[in-house]
Protein backbone atom coordinates (compact mmCIF):
# COMPACT_ATOMS: atom_id res chain seq x y z
CA UNK A 1 0.00 0.00 0.00
CA UNK A 2 2.79 2.04 0.84
CA UNK A 3 4.33 1.54 -2.19
CA UNK A 4 1.97 2.29 -3.97
CA UNK A 5 1.41 5.41 -2.78
CA UNK A 6 4.80 6.54 -3.75
CA UNK A 7 4.44 4.91 -6.97
CA UNK A 8 1.07 5.59 -8.32
CA UNK A 9 2.55 10.04 -9.30
CA UNK A 10 5.19 8.77 -11.45
CA UNK A 11 2.85 6.08 -12.71
CA UNK A 12 1.51 7.69 -15.90
CA UNK A 13 5.01 9.72 -16.88
CA UNK A 14 7.03 6.52 -16.64
CA UNK A 15 4.41 4.60 -18.93
CA UNK A 16 3.69 7.27 -21.23
CA UNK A 17 7.47 7.66 -22.08
CA UNK A 18 7.76 3.72 -22.13
CA UNK A 19 4.94 3.79 -24.61
CA UNK A 20 5.96 6.59 -26.43
CA UNK A 21 9.85 5.21 -27.13
CA UNK A 22 8.41 2.04 -27.97
CA UNK A 23 5.68 3.68 -30.48
CA UNK A 24 8.92 5.50 -32.22
CA UNK A 25 10.34 2.47 -33.19
CA UNK A 26 7.09 0.12 -34.19
CA UNK A 27 5.30 3.07 -35.41
CA UNK A 28 5.68 3.18 -39.58
CA UNK A 29 7.59 6.50 -40.66
CA UNK A 30 6.18 9.49 -42.53
CA UNK A 31 7.25 11.06 -45.62
CA UNK A 32 5.13 14.25 -45.39
CA UNK A 33 3.44 16.63 -43.08
CA UNK A 34 0.41 18.39 -44.23
CA UNK A 35 0.39 20.58 -41.21
CA UNK A 36 3.95 21.91 -42.00
CA UNK A 37 3.97 21.46 -45.20
CA UNK A 38 7.60 19.96 -45.62
CA UNK A 39 8.96 16.06 -46.17
CA UNK A 40 9.81 15.00 -43.09
CA UNK A 41 13.33 13.36 -42.43
CA UNK A 42 13.62 9.92 -43.12
CA UNK A 43 15.81 7.36 -41.43
CA UNK A 44 19.66 8.26 -42.30
CA UNK A 45 22.15 6.26 -43.87
CA UNK A 46 25.33 6.21 -42.24
CA UNK A 47 28.77 7.15 -43.37
CA UNK A 48 32.17 6.79 -41.81
CA UNK A 49 32.90 10.68 -42.08
CA UNK A 50 29.47 11.18 -40.74
CA UNK A 51 29.90 9.06 -37.43
CA UNK A 52 32.68 10.70 -36.75
CA UNK A 53 32.11 13.99 -36.93
CA UNK A 54 28.91 13.81 -34.72
CA UNK A 55 26.56 14.47 -37.90
CA UNK A 56 25.31 11.38 -38.02
CA UNK A 57 23.68 11.90 -34.31
CA UNK A 58 22.46 15.19 -35.49
CA UNK A 59 20.57 13.52 -38.00
CA UNK A 60 19.59 11.05 -35.94
CA UNK A 61 17.96 13.45 -33.68
CA UNK A 62 16.10 14.94 -36.30
CA UNK A 63 14.59 12.06 -37.47
CA UNK A 64 13.24 11.15 -34.00
CA UNK A 65 11.90 14.43 -33.86
CA UNK A 66 10.10 14.44 -37.40
CA UNK A 67 9.27 10.93 -36.62
CA UNK A 68 8.20 10.83 -32.98
CA UNK A 69 4.39 9.32 -32.28
CA UNK A 70 1.63 11.94 -32.13
CA UNK A 71 4.04 14.48 -34.05
CA UNK A 72 0.93 16.49 -34.74
CA UNK A 73 -0.74 16.62 -31.44
CA UNK A 74 2.23 17.87 -29.64
CA UNK A 75 2.82 20.88 -31.93
CA UNK A 76 -0.49 21.76 -30.80
CA UNK A 77 -0.28 21.01 -27.52
CA UNK A 78 2.82 23.48 -27.50
CA UNK A 79 0.81 25.82 -29.74
CA UNK A 80 -2.37 25.99 -27.16
CA UNK A 81 0.34 26.64 -24.20
CA UNK A 82 2.15 29.79 -26.11
CA UNK A 83 -1.76 30.89 -27.08
CA UNK A 84 -3.02 30.19 -23.53
CA UNK A 85 -0.35 32.73 -21.84
CA UNK A 86 -0.56 35.35 -25.10
CA UNK B 1 23.78 13.32 -25.83
CA UNK B 2 21.66 16.09 -23.50
CA UNK B 3 19.37 15.41 -20.96
CA UNK B 4 16.48 17.61 -22.86
CA UNK B 5 17.17 15.59 -26.02
CA UNK B 6 14.32 13.05 -27.32
CA UNK B 7 17.26 9.97 -27.61
CA UNK B 8 17.92 10.54 -24.64
CA UNK B 9 14.45 10.80 -22.81
CA UNK B 10 12.76 8.05 -24.99
CA UNK B 11 15.39 5.84 -24.85
CA UNK B 12 18.74 6.06 -24.05
CA UNK B 13 17.76 6.31 -20.16
CA UNK B 14 14.74 3.89 -19.96
CA UNK B 15 16.96 1.57 -21.40
CA UNK B 16 20.04 2.21 -19.23
CA UNK B 17 18.43 2.54 -16.17
CA UNK B 18 16.03 -1.27 -16.87
CA UNK B 19 19.23 -2.93 -18.03
CA UNK B 20 21.76 -2.19 -15.20
CA UNK B 21 18.54 -3.04 -12.64
CA UNK B 22 18.41 -6.20 -13.85
CA UNK B 23 22.08 -6.92 -14.46
CA UNK B 24 23.63 -8.88 -11.53
CA UNK B 25 26.21 -6.39 -9.42
CA UNK B 26 29.31 -7.30 -10.77
CA UNK B 27 27.88 -6.99 -14.42
CA UNK B 28 26.43 -3.50 -13.37
CA UNK B 29 29.19 -0.58 -13.51
CA UNK B 30 30.64 -2.23 -16.54
CA UNK B 31 27.40 -1.21 -18.58
CA UNK B 32 27.34 1.53 -16.86
CA UNK B 33 30.97 2.39 -18.01
CA UNK B 34 29.85 1.75 -21.83
CA UNK B 35 26.50 3.10 -21.30
CA UNK B 36 28.12 6.50 -20.26
CA UNK B 37 30.99 6.61 -22.61
CA UNK B 38 28.47 5.89 -25.57
CA UNK B 39 26.76 8.59 -24.24
CA UNK B 40 29.81 11.09 -24.39
CA UNK B 41 30.51 9.61 -28.17
CA UNK B 42 26.98 11.00 -29.39
CA UNK B 43 28.02 13.92 -29.25
CA UNK B 44 31.82 13.99 -29.32
CA UNK B 45 32.78 10.82 -31.33
CA UNK B 46 36.78 11.84 -31.34
CA UNK B 47 36.90 13.49 -27.72
CA UNK B 48 35.66 10.13 -26.18
CA UNK B 49 39.79 8.76 -26.71
CA UNK B 50 40.69 11.73 -24.88
CA UNK B 51 38.79 11.00 -22.25
CA UNK B 52 39.36 7.17 -22.13
CA UNK B 53 43.57 8.53 -22.05
CA UNK B 54 42.68 10.92 -19.60
CA UNK B 55 40.78 7.55 -17.55
CA UNK B 56 43.94 5.02 -17.85
CA UNK B 57 46.22 7.80 -16.91
CA UNK B 58 44.82 8.99 -13.69
CA UNK B 59 44.04 5.69 -12.95
CA UNK B 60 47.75 4.68 -13.17
CA UNK B 61 48.78 7.78 -11.63
CA UNK B 62 46.31 7.05 -8.70
CA UNK B 63 47.87 3.38 -8.50
CA UNK B 64 51.65 4.61 -8.15
CA UNK B 65 50.85 7.56 -5.75
CA UNK B 66 50.07 5.59 -3.26
CA UNK B 67 52.97 3.51 -3.41
CA UNK B 68 55.87 5.41 -4.18
CA UNK B 69 58.10 7.05 -2.41
CA UNK B 70 58.11 10.53 -4.01
CA UNK B 71 54.18 10.92 -4.15
CA UNK B 72 54.51 14.49 -4.37
CA UNK B 73 56.09 14.24 -7.51
CA UNK B 74 53.47 12.19 -9.20
CA UNK B 75 51.06 14.50 -7.78
CA UNK B 76 52.84 17.08 -9.31
CA UNK B 77 52.92 14.90 -12.47
CA UNK B 78 49.36 14.69 -12.39
CA UNK B 79 48.42 18.23 -12.10
CA UNK B 80 50.29 19.07 -15.03
CA UNK B 81 48.88 16.20 -17.04
CA UNK B 82 45.37 17.19 -16.36
CA UNK B 83 45.55 21.29 -16.32
CA UNK B 84 47.91 20.64 -19.14
CA UNK B 85 45.16 19.27 -21.45
CA UNK B 86 42.70 21.68 -19.83
CA UNK B 87 44.79 24.68 -20.55
CA UNK B 88 45.28 23.17 -24.27
CA UNK B 89 42.07 22.38 -25.21
CA UNK B 90 40.33 25.39 -23.45
CA UNK B 91 42.43 28.69 -23.14
CA UNK B 92 44.75 28.22 -26.33
CA UNK B 93 42.07 30.10 -28.53
CA UNK B 94 42.06 33.37 -25.92
CA UNK B 95 46.30 32.58 -24.99
CA UNK B 96 46.46 33.31 -28.55
CA UNK B 97 44.16 35.81 -29.43
CA UNK B 98 45.34 38.22 -26.30
CA UNK B 99 49.05 38.20 -27.10
CA UNK B 100 48.20 38.67 -30.67
CA UNK B 101 45.97 41.89 -29.53
CA UNK B 102 48.82 43.30 -27.22
CA UNK B 103 52.01 42.55 -29.05
CA UNK B 104 50.56 43.03 -32.56
CA UNK B 105 52.10 39.63 -34.00
CA UNK B 106 50.33 37.50 -36.58
CA UNK B 107 49.27 34.81 -34.23
CA UNK B 108 46.48 33.01 -35.66
CA UNK B 109 46.36 29.69 -33.60
CA UNK B 110 43.20 27.85 -34.96
CA UNK B 111 42.24 26.73 -31.49
CA UNK B 112 40.90 22.85 -31.15
CA UNK B 113 37.28 23.01 -30.20
CA UNK B 114 36.53 22.32 -26.52
CA UNK B 115 35.69 18.50 -25.91
CA UNK B 116 32.25 18.05 -23.87
CA UNK B 117 32.56 18.82 -20.35
CA UNK B 118 36.36 18.66 -19.95
CA UNK B 119 36.18 21.04 -17.69
CA UNK B 120 34.07 18.88 -15.03
CA UNK B 121 35.98 16.19 -15.90
CA UNK B 122 39.55 17.53 -15.06
CA UNK B 123 38.29 18.68 -11.65
CA UNK B 124 36.98 15.32 -10.92
CA UNK B 125 40.10 13.42 -12.03
CA UNK B 126 42.27 16.24 -10.27
CA UNK B 127 40.58 16.52 -6.98
CA UNK B 128 40.83 12.15 -6.71
CA UNK B 129 44.98 12.18 -6.67
CA UNK B 130 44.53 14.93 -4.44
CA UNK B 131 42.69 13.13 -2.02
CA UNK B 132 44.74 10.08 -2.48
CA UNK B 133 48.09 12.18 -1.80
CA UNK B 134 46.22 14.05 1.54
CA UNK B 135 45.29 10.33 2.56
CA UNK B 136 41.76 11.21 2.10
CA UNK B 137 41.00 8.38 -0.65
CA UNK B 138 42.28 5.15 -1.14
CA UNK B 139 43.15 4.29 -4.64
CA UNK B 140 40.73 2.42 -6.84
CA UNK B 141 42.39 -0.79 -8.39
CA UNK B 142 39.47 -1.52 -10.56
CA UNK B 143 39.52 0.65 -13.92
CA UNK B 144 36.27 -0.22 -14.37
CA UNK B 145 34.99 1.33 -11.09
CA UNK B 146 37.63 4.59 -12.11
CA UNK B 147 36.18 4.90 -15.02
CA UNK B 148 32.78 4.62 -13.87
CA UNK B 149 34.01 7.03 -11.55
CA UNK B 150 35.16 9.85 -14.00
CA UNK B 151 32.40 9.22 -17.03
CA UNK B 152 29.01 8.40 -15.12
CA UNK B 153 26.69 10.48 -17.60
CA UNK B 154 24.31 11.69 -14.76
CA UNK B 155 27.35 13.84 -13.65
CA UNK B 156 29.69 13.80 -17.09
CA UNK B 157 28.69 16.60 -18.77
CA UNK B 158 27.41 19.31 -16.21
CA UNK B 159 28.01 18.62 -12.82
CA UNK B 160 27.58 18.31 -9.98
CA UNK B 161 31.28 17.87 -9.27
CA UNK B 162 31.83 14.71 -7.14
CA UNK B 163 34.70 14.01 -4.80
CA UNK B 164 35.66 10.30 -4.64
CA UNK B 165 35.72 10.03 -1.35
CA UNK B 166 31.57 10.31 -1.48
CA UNK B 167 31.01 8.09 -4.40
CA UNK B 168 33.37 5.20 -3.42
CA UNK B 169 31.46 3.11 -1.51
CA UNK B 170 28.77 3.99 -4.14
CA UNK B 171 31.00 2.29 -6.91
CA UNK B 172 30.98 -1.24 -4.93
CA UNK B 173 27.70 -1.43 -3.52
CA UNK B 174 24.41 0.34 -4.28
CA UNK B 175 20.90 -0.19 -4.34
CA UNK B 176 18.22 0.97 -5.50
CA UNK B 177 14.32 0.44 -4.43
CA UNK B 178 10.92 1.45 -4.38
CA UNK B 179 11.25 4.92 -2.67
CA UNK B 180 14.42 5.53 -4.65
CA UNK B 181 13.07 5.03 -7.87
CA UNK B 182 10.34 6.90 -7.26
CA UNK B 183 12.46 9.84 -5.80
CA UNK B 184 14.72 9.76 -8.75
CA UNK B 185 11.67 10.31 -11.72
CA UNK B 186 10.02 12.75 -9.26
CA UNK B 187 13.39 14.38 -8.99
CA UNK B 188 14.28 14.18 -12.94
CA UNK B 189 11.44 14.88 -13.99
CA UNK B 190 11.08 18.52 -12.16
CA UNK B 191 15.12 19.11 -13.56
CA UNK B 192 12.96 18.59 -17.41
CA UNK B 193 10.06 20.88 -16.37
CA UNK B 194 12.71 23.92 -14.88
CA UNK B 195 14.87 23.73 -18.25
CA UNK B 196 12.36 22.99 -20.84
CA UNK B 197 9.03 24.93 -19.67
CA UNK B 198 11.06 27.62 -17.61
CA UNK B 199 14.65 27.90 -18.81
CA UNK B 200 13.54 27.87 -22.68
CA UNK B 201 11.00 30.61 -22.43
CA UNK B 202 12.76 32.74 -19.73
CA UNK B 203 16.30 32.75 -22.02
CA UNK B 204 13.66 33.80 -25.20
CA UNK B 205 12.99 36.69 -23.10
CA UNK B 206 16.47 37.51 -22.87
CA UNK B 207 16.76 37.10 -26.35
CA UNK B 208 14.54 39.66 -27.03
CA UNK B 209 16.52 42.23 -25.06
CA UNK B 210 19.92 41.26 -25.85
CA UNK B 211 18.96 41.25 -29.72
CA UNK B 212 18.17 45.25 -29.33
CA UNK B 213 21.96 47.35 -29.91
CA UNK B 214 22.53 48.21 -25.99
CA UNK B 215 22.06 51.63 -26.83
CA UNK B 216 18.67 51.67 -27.68
CA UNK B 217 17.33 49.63 -24.36
CA UNK B 218 15.06 51.71 -22.12
CA UNK B 219 15.69 51.37 -18.23
CA UNK B 220 12.69 48.97 -18.09
CA UNK B 221 13.43 46.55 -20.85
CA UNK B 222 17.03 46.04 -19.67
CA UNK B 223 15.83 45.30 -15.66
CA UNK B 224 13.23 42.71 -17.36
CA UNK B 225 15.64 41.20 -19.24
CA UNK B 226 18.52 41.09 -16.51
CA UNK B 227 15.74 39.31 -14.61
CA UNK B 228 14.87 36.75 -17.05
CA UNK B 229 18.95 36.45 -18.04
CA UNK B 230 19.11 35.50 -14.00
CA UNK B 231 16.25 33.52 -13.86
CA UNK B 232 16.71 31.08 -16.86
CA UNK B 233 20.34 30.60 -16.31
CA UNK B 234 19.03 29.39 -12.79
CA UNK B 235 16.25 27.43 -13.57
CA UNK B 236 18.95 25.86 -16.90
CA UNK B 237 21.90 25.04 -14.70
CA UNK B 238 20.29 24.16 -11.19
CA UNK B 239 17.37 22.34 -13.48
CA UNK B 240 19.88 20.23 -14.94
CA UNK B 241 21.60 19.60 -11.54
CA UNK B 242 17.61 18.62 -10.66
CA UNK B 243 17.78 15.88 -13.37
CA UNK B 244 21.57 14.24 -12.32
CA UNK B 245 20.69 13.98 -8.86
CA UNK B 246 17.54 11.87 -10.62
CA UNK B 247 19.13 10.00 -12.56
CA UNK B 248 21.75 9.48 -9.85
CA UNK B 249 18.69 7.68 -7.36
CA UNK B 250 17.39 5.87 -10.50
CA UNK B 251 20.76 3.63 -10.94
CA UNK B 252 21.64 3.57 -6.71
CA UNK B 253 23.98 6.59 -6.57
CA UNK B 254 23.33 9.47 -4.29
CA UNK B 255 24.66 12.84 -5.79
CA UNK B 256 25.62 16.06 -4.24
CA UNK B 257 23.39 19.03 -4.13
CA UNK B 258 24.55 21.72 -6.51
CA UNK B 259 22.00 24.71 -5.39
CA UNK B 260 19.60 25.97 -2.55
CA UNK B 261 17.71 28.68 -3.33
CA UNK B 262 20.46 30.68 -4.22
CA UNK B 263 18.62 34.14 -4.52
CA UNK B 264 17.55 34.03 -1.11
CA UNK B 265 20.73 34.86 -0.11
CA UNK B 266 21.83 37.49 1.93
CA UNK B 267 25.18 37.97 0.88
CA UNK B 268 27.44 37.35 -1.54
CA UNK B 269 29.17 34.93 0.47
CA UNK B 270 25.83 32.83 0.70
CA UNK B 271 24.63 33.07 -2.35
CA UNK B 272 27.99 31.27 -3.37
CA UNK B 273 27.55 28.27 -0.63
CA UNK B 274 24.25 28.50 -2.81
CA UNK B 275 24.83 28.47 -6.28
CA UNK B 276 26.80 25.98 -7.77
CA UNK B 277 27.57 24.55 -4.51
CA UNK B 278 30.08 21.40 -5.52
CA UNK B 279 32.56 23.80 -7.77
CA UNK B 280 32.55 26.70 -4.56
CA UNK B 281 33.73 23.35 -2.41
CA UNK B 282 35.96 22.29 -5.13
CA UNK B 283 38.12 25.74 -5.17
CA UNK B 284 37.67 25.76 -1.25
CA UNK B 285 39.06 22.47 -0.69
CA UNK B 286 41.61 22.24 -3.46
CA UNK B 287 42.96 25.73 -3.62
CA UNK B 288 41.71 28.74 -0.88
CA UNK B 289 42.73 26.41 2.02
CA UNK B 290 45.62 25.45 0.78
CA UNK B 291 46.58 28.88 0.02
CA UNK B 292 46.23 29.77 3.85
CA UNK B 293 42.57 30.70 3.21
CA UNK B 294 41.82 33.70 5.79
CA UNK B 295 43.88 32.63 8.52
CA UNK B 296 47.38 34.02 7.13
CA UNK B 297 46.80 37.64 7.48
CA UNK B 298 45.15 40.06 5.76
CA UNK B 299 47.18 40.57 2.75
CA UNK B 300 47.04 36.46 2.07
CA UNK B 301 43.69 36.94 2.47
CA UNK B 302 42.92 39.75 -0.15
CA UNK B 303 45.60 37.40 -2.85
CA UNK B 304 43.85 34.62 -2.19
CA UNK B 305 40.19 35.79 -2.74
CA UNK B 306 41.41 37.62 -5.51
CA UNK B 307 43.14 34.45 -7.22
CA UNK B 308 40.71 31.92 -6.65
CA UNK B 309 37.74 33.99 -8.14
CA UNK B 310 39.58 35.16 -11.14
CA UNK B 311 40.33 31.20 -12.03
CA UNK B 312 36.74 30.80 -10.89
CA UNK B 313 35.67 32.95 -13.69
CA UNK B 314 38.35 31.59 -16.13
CA UNK B 315 36.58 28.21 -15.15
CA UNK B 316 33.51 29.27 -16.73
CA UNK B 317 34.72 30.26 -20.07
CA UNK B 318 37.44 30.95 -21.85
CA UNK B 319 37.14 34.60 -22.20
CA UNK B 320 38.42 37.80 -20.48
CA UNK B 321 34.99 39.01 -19.43
CA UNK B 322 34.45 35.73 -17.39
CA UNK B 323 37.73 36.62 -15.61
CA UNK B 324 36.09 39.92 -15.11
CA UNK B 325 33.03 38.43 -13.86
CA UNK B 326 35.22 36.40 -11.66
CA UNK B 327 37.31 39.17 -9.99
CA UNK B 328 34.30 41.10 -9.26
CA UNK B 329 32.79 38.94 -7.24
CA UNK B 330 36.42 38.61 -5.36
CA UNK B 331 36.65 42.68 -4.57
CA UNK B 332 32.90 41.74 -3.10
CA UNK B 333 33.60 38.82 -0.90
CA UNK B 334 36.88 40.47 0.00
CA UNK B 335 34.78 43.67 0.76
CA UNK B 336 32.43 41.20 2.92
CA UNK B 337 35.19 39.64 5.34
CA UNK B 338 37.36 42.53 6.13
CA UNK B 339 34.45 45.10 6.83
CA UNK B 340 31.37 44.88 4.86
CA UNK B 341 30.04 41.61 6.00
CA UNK B 342 29.92 42.79 9.94
CA UNK B 343 27.89 46.10 8.74
CA UNK B 344 25.31 44.08 6.71
CA UNK B 345 24.87 41.77 9.98
CA UNK B 346 23.26 45.01 11.68
CA UNK B 347 20.94 46.32 8.51
CA UNK B 348 17.27 44.62 8.31
CA UNK B 349 17.22 41.05 6.02
CA UNK B 350 15.64 43.36 3.34
CA UNK B 351 18.90 45.56 2.72
CA UNK B 352 20.61 42.45 2.39
CA UNK B 353 18.63 40.73 0.41
CA UNK B 354 18.71 43.91 -1.84
CA UNK B 355 22.10 43.87 -1.65
CA UNK B 356 22.97 40.59 -2.66
CA UNK B 357 20.33 40.70 -5.48
CA UNK B 358 22.01 43.77 -7.19
CA UNK B 359 25.47 42.36 -7.21
CA UNK B 360 24.25 39.64 -8.46
CA UNK B 361 22.17 41.01 -10.93
CA UNK B 362 25.28 43.39 -11.88
CA UNK B 363 27.37 40.13 -12.20
CA UNK B 364 25.45 38.38 -14.72
CA UNK B 365 25.47 41.66 -16.60
CA UNK B 366 29.48 40.82 -16.90
CA UNK B 367 28.64 37.37 -17.39
CA UNK B 368 26.25 37.29 -20.23
CA UNK B 369 27.69 40.91 -22.46
CA UNK B 370 30.61 39.21 -24.22
CA UNK B 371 30.54 41.56 -27.44
CA UNK B 372 33.31 45.06 -27.09
CA UNK B 373 31.68 48.01 -24.83
CA UNK B 374 28.69 45.98 -24.25
CA UNK B 375 28.77 46.03 -20.32
CA UNK B 376 29.15 49.30 -19.62
CA UNK B 377 26.36 50.42 -22.19
CA UNK B 378 24.38 47.61 -20.59
CA UNK B 379 24.80 49.10 -17.56
CA UNK B 380 23.92 52.57 -18.40
CA UNK B 381 20.52 51.13 -19.28
CA UNK B 382 20.24 49.97 -16.20
CA UNK B 383 21.14 52.95 -14.30
CA UNK B 384 20.48 55.84 -16.30
CA UNK B 385 16.70 57.23 -17.18
CA UNK B 386 17.31 57.70 -21.14
CA UNK B 387 13.35 57.72 -22.31
CA UNK B 388 13.98 54.85 -25.30
CA UNK B 389 10.40 52.98 -25.36
CA UNK B 390 10.11 50.04 -23.80
CA UNK B 391 10.33 46.79 -26.10
CA UNK B 392 6.79 45.38 -26.11
CA UNK B 393 6.26 42.77 -23.62
CA UNK B 394 3.72 40.21 -23.55
CA UNK B 395 1.53 39.07 -21.39
CA UNK B 396 2.97 35.62 -22.03
CA UNK B 397 6.47 37.12 -20.87
CA UNK B 398 4.97 38.55 -17.54
CA UNK B 399 3.51 35.52 -16.80
CA UNK B 400 6.77 33.34 -17.26
CA UNK B 401 9.07 36.09 -15.18
CA UNK B 402 6.02 35.78 -12.41
CA UNK B 403 6.07 32.20 -12.48
CA UNK B 404 9.79 32.24 -12.35
CA UNK B 405 10.76 34.33 -9.54
CA UNK B 406 7.74 32.25 -7.73
CA UNK B 407 9.88 29.08 -8.68
CA UNK B 408 12.82 30.06 -7.45
CA UNK B 409 11.90 30.35 -3.56
CA UNK B 410 10.98 27.70 -1.87
CA UNK B 411 6.96 28.89 -1.88
CA UNK B 412 5.98 26.13 -4.51
CA UNK B 413 7.25 23.41 -1.93
CA UNK B 414 6.18 24.59 1.22
CA UNK B 415 2.75 25.14 -0.19
CA UNK B 416 2.44 21.78 -1.74
CA UNK B 417 3.42 20.70 2.22
CA UNK B 418 1.12 22.59 3.54
CA UNK B 419 -1.99 22.07 1.40
CA UNK B 420 -1.05 17.68 1.55
CA UNK B 421 -0.91 17.95 5.76
CA UNK B 422 -4.16 19.62 5.38
CA UNK B 423 -5.65 17.39 2.78
CA UNK B 424 -4.06 14.43 3.11
CA UNK B 425 -5.84 12.65 0.73
CA UNK B 426 -5.02 15.26 -2.31
CA UNK B 427 -1.39 14.36 -1.83
CA UNK B 428 -1.62 11.19 -4.39
CA UNK B 429 -3.91 13.40 -6.97
CA UNK B 430 -2.00 16.49 -6.35
CA UNK B 431 1.60 15.10 -7.17
CA UNK B 432 -0.04 12.92 -10.35
CA UNK B 433 -1.44 15.64 -12.17
CA UNK B 434 2.00 17.92 -11.59
CA UNK B 435 4.30 15.13 -12.56
CA UNK B 436 1.83 14.10 -15.59
CA UNK B 437 1.14 17.55 -16.73
CA UNK B 438 5.16 18.26 -16.69
CA UNK B 439 5.75 15.44 -18.47
CA UNK B 440 2.85 16.36 -21.46
CA UNK B 441 4.14 19.75 -21.73
CA UNK B 442 7.71 19.20 -21.90
CA UNK B 443 7.66 16.42 -24.16
CA UNK B 444 4.73 19.13 -26.29
CA UNK B 445 8.00 21.78 -26.20
CA UNK B 446 10.92 19.02 -26.85
CA UNK B 447 8.96 18.11 -29.84
CA UNK B 448 6.76 21.12 -30.36
CA UNK B 449 9.29 23.45 -30.53
CA UNK B 450 13.04 23.71 -31.74
CA UNK B 451 15.59 21.94 -29.04
CA UNK B 452 18.24 24.43 -27.15
CA UNK B 453 21.05 22.76 -25.91
CA UNK B 454 22.12 23.60 -21.92
CA UNK B 455 23.45 26.53 -21.30
CA UNK B 456 26.42 24.97 -18.98
CA UNK B 457 27.26 23.13 -21.46
CA UNK B 458 30.44 24.39 -22.99
CA UNK B 459 31.90 24.95 -19.88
Amino acid sequence: MKNLKTLLPILFPVIFIVLLGVGAIVLPDHTFSTSEMRYLKQFPGCSAQELVSGDYARQLEEYASDQFPLRDVWIEVAERWMLLLQ
Amino acid sequence: MVFSSLSFLFWFLPLTVAVHGGLPHRFRNGFLLLASLFFYAWGEPVYVLLMLLSIVCNFRLGLKLAVSAHPRQILAAGMVWNFGLLAVFKYTGMVAETLAALTGLPLSITAPSLPLGISFYTFQAASYLIDLYRGQATPQKRIVDFGLYITLFAQLVAGPIVRYPEVAPQLTARRIDCNGFAEGVRRFLLGLGKKVLLANNLGAIWETVHAAPVGDLSMVSAWVGLLAFALQLYFDFSGYSDMAVGIGKLLGFTLPENFQYPYLADSISAFWRRWHMTLGQWFRTYLYIPLGGSRAGRLRLVRNLLLVWVCTGLWHGAAWNFALWGLYYGCLLILEKLWLGRILARLPGIVRHGYTLLAVGIGWVLFACTGPGEIPGFLEALFCPNGHVVVGFSKKMIAYLMVGVLAATPVPTQLAGRVSRRFPRLETPMAAALYGSVTVLAIAGLVGATYQPFLYFRF
